[in-house]
């Protein structure tokens, strides 16, 4: 059998971009993401429209000329022609959402049915350059808005010695504690209630962590998305619900909207927090073994990014020797678990 | 009698556009399960014995019991090998209640169970999609 090779990809995707661009009127966004300098650009304004408002948070505060890591958007029903070019399909169709991965070209199609709705996502690793394909930006499901280009972030990420985390990320100006859980586990119920009780923001699900001896947890997305259950905790943020329609009866919605001046860009993680929600028990804060903390961050981040590679394997076992991590049971006594948390943090 | 199940301490699995993904995380290796393969896996949640997923596969599939106790044996052994389920000695499991049989057996489907060490090992051993390829435009699926 012989293999799609890069070039075979990478020439034409060029080449149709460029082509793109240079008959688009451009709009561009600086952001500023685990201490690197992010441009987006796009060739049709609605479709950048669309992806930032999780994201706008990280705008830089000043414009550079020179980016770290460019992700470049085209909508194909905007183009002239509005054909992609031919590339080799076939492995793309092959691994479906998990995507393949061709001497550093990182790339993955989806096709999202009821909307009818194509994406293709490519990452160059040499070039540290992404190209987020669409074909139509009015068809794409209001849940994109959620955690917009969430497998090139992972996929940059992975090539920059950092890894994206399933977890919640809050703390003060100098130390942030990552809380983990699976779906149900209350990571929004916690996120929630310590930013009530003056905490700052860093994640509600995603974060980026660096793969360094003091690892630091950066900022990603803004966004959330919130069941009843909250709401009826937290009624008083019922206005900024985005969206009417709801995907597992979850809504979206935007820390940006509700605490503008509570979020950061990164934090030092100083304790890894398990989640275990009792909803009728008291709040208590247990030393785990590194073992549990290794499965506890693996097992939800795992299935939650886009593909999985061995080398998350190397890179959690190696994190769960740097920083110490607890079981937090909590329940419904909301001071006392913030309580038991500053202390973490002040320790 | 012996059952098995899940390794849920360190086993993770999650149903994707028809396929079944497993990750056994402390070896940090990569399945992915297709066809009858995604049933029986997660009939081992709880567990089951042999007997007991003999009865659980054909309340929802046509199948000889011959072959099926073939195809069993194959996945349990791999599964075992693999770390993804234990042997459990004494283990009490619910019989299928008369209201879970389906009332029009599917057609058996040959379960799939496919190891991956890497990427490379993805591309090479993934079944072949047919597709419309090297055209203009977006992919047709046939």
């Amino acid at each position: 059998m012989a293999y799609a090779n890069y070039e075979d990809y990478i020439k034409p995707l060029d080449e149709f971009v460029s082509k793109t661009f240079n008959d688009s009127s451009i709009s561009q966004r600086d952001l500023y993401i685990a201490d690197h300098n992010v441009q987006i650009i796009s060739s049709y304004a609605p479709l950048i429209d669309i992806l930032m408002p999780s994201i706008e948070h990280l705008s830089a505060d000043n414009s550079t000329d020179t980016a770290d890591f460019k992700i470049l958007l085209v909508d194909i029903s905007q183009t002239i022609g509005g054909q992609l070019p031919i590339i080799p399909w076939e492995p793309l169709l092959r691994r479906g959402h998990r995507g393949i991965v061709v001497d550093g070209l990182y790339m993955q199609f989806v096709h999202i049915k009821p909307e009818d709705v194509m994406i293709l996502s490519v990452y160059d690793t040499h070039k540290k350059q992404a190209y987020y394909i669409v074909s139509d930006t009015k068809k794409l499901p209001w849940y994109i808005s959620g955690a917009p280009l969430h497998e090139i972030f992972y996929w940059w990420a992975r090539s920059t010695n950092m890894h994206i985390l399933h977890c919640g990320v809050v703390g003060t100006e100098n130390n942030g504690i990552a809380l983990l859980g699976s779906k149900g586990a209350g990571k929004s119920t916690m996120v929630l209630t310590c930013l009530e009780n003056g905490f700052q923001y860093i994640s509600e699900d995603y974060c980026i962590v660096t793969g360094d001896e003091s690892p630091v947890a950066h900022s990603l997305y803004n966004s959330a998305k919130f069941t009843d259950f909250t709401f009826e905790k937290f009624p008083h943020l019922a206005i900024h619900k985005k969206n009417n329609e709801t995907v597992n009866g979850k809504h979206l919605v935007y820390y940006k909207d509700i605490y503008p001046k509570k979020l950061l860009k990164k934090l030092p993680i100083k304790a890894l927090v398990s989640l275990n929600l009792d909803i009728n028990g008291p709040s208590v804060l247990t030393k785990l073994n590194e073992e549990q903390a290794y499965l506890d961050m693996i097992a939800s981040t795992t299935l939650q990014n886009p593909v999985y590679e061995l080398s998350s394997t190397d890179f959690f076992q190696k994190m769960k020797l740097k920083i110490t991590a607890y079981r937090l049971s909590f329940g419904a006594d909301t001071i006392k678990t913030h309580e038991l948390l500053s202390n973490l943090i002040e320790e | 009698m012996t059952c098995y199940r899940i390794n849920k301490d360190y086993v993770v699995h999650e149903l994707m556009d028809l396929e079944l993904t497993v990750i056994n995380l402390q070896k940090g290796h990569y399945f992915i399960g297709k066809g009858s393969a995604i049933d029986i896996f997660l009939m081992l949640v709880d567990a089951t014995s042999i007997d007991g997923l003999v009865e659980k596969v054909t309340a929802i599939y046509k199948v000889e019991e011959t072959t099926l106790r073939q195809e069993l044996s194959a996945l349990i052994e791999q599964w075992l090998t693999n770390d993804l389920i234990s042997e459990l000695d004494n283990c009490s499991e619910n019989t299928v209640q008369e209201s879970n049989i389906a009332a029009e057996l599917k057609p058996w489907s040959q379960p799939i169970f496919i190891a991956f060490d890497d990427m490379r090992d993805l591309l090479l051993l993934d079944p072949i999609h047919e597709t419309e390829l090297d055209q203009q435009g977006w992919p047709v699926e046939k």
